[in-house]
């Protein structure tokens, strides 16, 4: 599904959160889809049912997942893109030692912005 | 039924059976090479005598040996059994469990620490004596079909015979036991049950010696009757000699019932205070040679001062000189080895 | 759940543990990090109830563990070297535990054979020491734990078994909410299963976390200033390590990464910011503010 590393500095539920909303962007697991229960994701990966629980917990306070009691739980068919400002400051620092880093490479504005336009051609490419 | 699964379990008696069942069988095999086997042997020599001649009424006469010295328990594979087995037995039960730490496993089992003890007491007695009963029965079903025996013995005998072998078993077993809620290691325990079986007697003899040696480099002349005296409540004590209580203790020969009433009982008190020890044995010290820090200057001082008895008169002895002066130096050779060298092994023990 | 409170144990002379506090809740893979000798051994043999505390006091679901205690029933310990007895075959010792533990579960006994293929009739004293850690897990799996303890339970097995187990760790907290603390010099498997850490040193523990939130607030400063580096924050008290490569300079502070951040703001830097720290790092250096020492050793 996706690829966690336990010994990055990300927390794995962090990880796991990321992971499920890009294979979503990528068009992997589509609105409606029935995802994996807690116990069946933790045991896929091998991974602590506690901290797969959190990360779900997350996703549906994001509302990025919803659970159906006796059903189970589905990709949320309204996942509504919502501009949250903490995470916006975290993006713009994201961003911004990217672009360092392609300035220090000497890689322009123009380079910089071909590259951004391919990545999303990329991820929106496979959602369809 | 409560109270017995809450002091035993089958679980753990069938566990140390599993382990030490071979013992049982060595048992067994050497004591129908006694008695059983003595009949056939017995046969055998009879067959090869002429019943015409003059002598043959005494031929039979004096090799009836063969089959009455068995069942009177003066044989020396018998006298093999009481003194080798339970001692070694216990040692195993309790010892071997340490080392390999199996009994850590069983401490972290919902398992009593009573019934942890009581499964080895009475695995220890099973496989002791169900042979002795087994070779009981073989031997009055000979007693039974086999007609040239028949005035030899009777079936009295053999009964008198099973319980004079038990007695000393229970006991040997029950101070062993005891001993190994002392003594951590098996072969320590094997080795200081021995020493502490025959020390009253042992101490009473190296009293009496160190009398005689102080009578000659002092060339004074003291009553030591009080010693002698002491020697016949001695004997009483030390254990090894009810092996053979018949000899030991022919003065109070009509007394030896009580006597051995006396024995079991003592070996069911002895069998609980190992019982109360091994509650207050704690598991970090498997392993150690003493069971209980405590113990260690009692023991080092105890060594010290047999050691010092010993070699004191030892030294007179050896050299055959009648000097107070060698007897002293004795003494203080054997004080600083009975001091060191139990040390030492403590130490190294610990260290390995 | 685990609750260890006050406990300090002494063996021989030395004293082992040392006014030590833990606490595992229930359905937590609590992880036990510590240098060899810090007294982790020491402190599970308390847990399970082969030592006993000289002081303080233990308790495993609420109860004391004493002296054959049904709560025992309830706990599978996984030790380093597992000890068997060697004359037995391995139905034998599976024998001895099907009729110890109430609890034992038949089905998941067989169920399990699947994965750990050791064949009944070996002896015990045949197996490698992996084989015999398997064997634990196996059984101990089979008696229904609420608790399990394991004392560095795959030091010894291949990859692919190792796999299995954390995987049959994982499943067994999910389906039973076991509680499970697992001694490991292995950061790879503490981070990836452990919810929980736990360090010790020199017989005490001196922290207790939630992995993620150690994860996220201990990290190391990187700072650059346009000229020389202030003493006051070079020297700044709460340092643990501090290295540069030309002006930028990369601390490791004891606690409270924000306020000496605050502090270092005043100075005008030209760079501030946090960077990762990895669990070796974070161990290392909290082991070093508590005497673990060592320089930068060069051959």
């Amino acid at each position: 599904m996706f690829i966690i590393d336990p010994r990055s500095s990300t927390p794995i539920y962090q990880q796991i959160i990321e992971g499920v909303k890009e294979n979503i962007l990528k068009g992997l697991i589509e609105p409606g889809d029935k995802m994996p229960s807690v116990r069946e994701l933790a045991k896929m990966m091998t991974l602590n049912p506690n901290t797969v629980a959190k990360a779900y917990q997350e996703l549906e306070r994001q509302k990025v997942i919803e659970t159906f009691r006796g059903r189970g739980t589905f990709v949320s068919m309204e996942y509504e893109a919502k501009k949250d400002g903490e995470k916006m400051t975290e993006l713009k620092d994201i961003f911004k030692k990217a672009i360092v880093e392609a300035y220090y490479m000497g890689i322009d504005k123009k380079e910089i912005m071909i590259m951004i336009d391919e990545i999303i051609k990329e991820l929106e490419g496979g959602s369809k | 039924m409560n109270l017995v699964t809450s002091l035993f379990n089958k679980n753990l008696y069938k566990k140390d059976i599993r382990l030490h069942w071979v013992f049982g069988i060595v048992i067994f095999g050497l004591l129908f090479l006694d008695l059983p086997m003595s009949h056939i042997r017995y046969l055998n020599e009879i067959s090869k005598l002429d019943p015409m001649s003059y002598q043959y009424i005494e031929e039979l006469a004096w090799r009836s040996y063969m089959i009455t010295d068995p069942i009177q328990g003066e044989s020396p594979i018998q006298f093999f059994i009481l003194l080798i087995f339970p001692i070694m037995i216990a040692g195993f039960l309790l010892g071997e469990e340490r080392r390999t730490k199996t009994l850590e496993l069983l401490g972290v089992m919902p398992y009593k620490r009573v019934q942890i003890y009581m499964s080895k007491v009475l695995a220890g007695l099973s496989i002791m004596i169900v042979p002795y009963l087994l070779n009981f029965c073989i031997t009055l079903l000979m007693r039974y079909s086999i007609k040239e025996v028949a005035n030899l013995y009777g079936y009295g005998d053999v009964v008198h015979w099973i319980y004079m072998s038990i007695v000393p078993i229970l006991l040997f077993f029950s101070f062993s036991m005891l001993m190994g809620m002392l003594v951590g290691t098996t072969i320590a325990q094997v080795i200081l049950t021995v020493i502490f079986m025959f020390l009253p007697g042992g101490l009473w003899g190296l009293l009496m010696m160190n009398a005689e040696a102080i009578r000659y480099t002092l060339a004074i002349h003291f009553n030591d009757t009080f010693i002698r005296e002491m020697g016949d409540i001695v004997r009483f004590f030390t254990l090894p000699l009810y092996i053979l209580p018949e000899r030991t203790f022919h003065d109070c020969i009509d007394k030896i019932n009580l006597i051995m009433g006396i024995l079991v009982i003592a070996s069911m008190i002895m069998i609980f205070i190992g019982y109360r020890l091994f509650l207050k044995n704690k598991m970090e010290r498997n392993g150690e040679i003493l069971m209980f820090a405590g113990l260690e200057n009692f023991f080092k001082v105890g060594v010290a001062i047999c050691t010092m008895l010993l070699f004191g008169p030892l030294l007179t002895g050896i050299l055959q000189i009648n000097s107070i002066v060698l007897l002293i130096i004795g003494y203080v050779i054997g004080l600083g080895l009975g001091w060191f060298i139990p040390n030492y092994c403590i130490q190294v023990n610990r260290r390995a | 759940m685990i609750s260890v409170v006050g406990v300090s144990k002494s063996l021989g002379q030395n004293k082992i543990l040392d006014d030590v506090n833990l606490f595992a809740k229930e359905g937590a893979i609590y992880g036990l990090l510590g240098p060899n000798g810090a007294g982790k051994t020491t402190l599970i043999k308390n847990m399970v109830g082969i030592y006993t505390p000289d002081e303080g006091e233990i308790f495993i679901d609420g109860q004391k563990l004493i002296d054959g205690s049904s709560m025992k029933e309830k706990i599978a310990y996984i030790p380093d070297y597992q000890n068997f007895y060697n004359q037995f075959k391995v139905k034998d010792m599976v024998d001895f535990y099907r009729h110890t533990y109430r609890d034992w579960n038949e089905e998941r006994y067989q169920k399990l054979k699947e994965l750990f293929s050791i064949q009944d009739q070996k002896k015990i004293r045949q197996l490698s020491k992996g084989m015999k850690t398997q064997l634990g897990i196996h059984l101990n799996l089979s008696i229904m734990p609420k608790v399990m303890v394991m004392d560095e339970p795959t030091s010894g097995l291949d990859p692919v078994i190792r796999r299995e187990v954390l995987n049959l760790i994982v499943q067994e907290v999910s389906l039973n909410n076991t509680t499970v603390l697992i001694s490991t010099h292995n950061l790879g498997e503490l981070e990836q299963i452990c919810d929980h850490i736990g360090m010790m040193n020199k017989g005490k523990v001196l922290l207790e976390t939630n992995l993620d939130d150690l994860k996220e607030k201990v990290r190391k400063i990187q700072v650059a200033f346009k000229g020389e580096i202030p003493k006051e924050i070079k020297e700044h008290k709460d340092l643990l390590k501090i290295e540069n490569v030309g002006k930028v300079y990369q601390m490791v502070v004891k606690e409270g990464v924000e306020k000496v951040m605050e502090e270092i703001k005043k100075y005008d830097p030209i760079l501030l910011e946090t960077i990762d720290m990895s669990l070796e790092e974070i161990f290392i250096y909290k082991m070093g503010g508590e005497g673990y020492e060592f320089g930068d050793f060069t051959f």
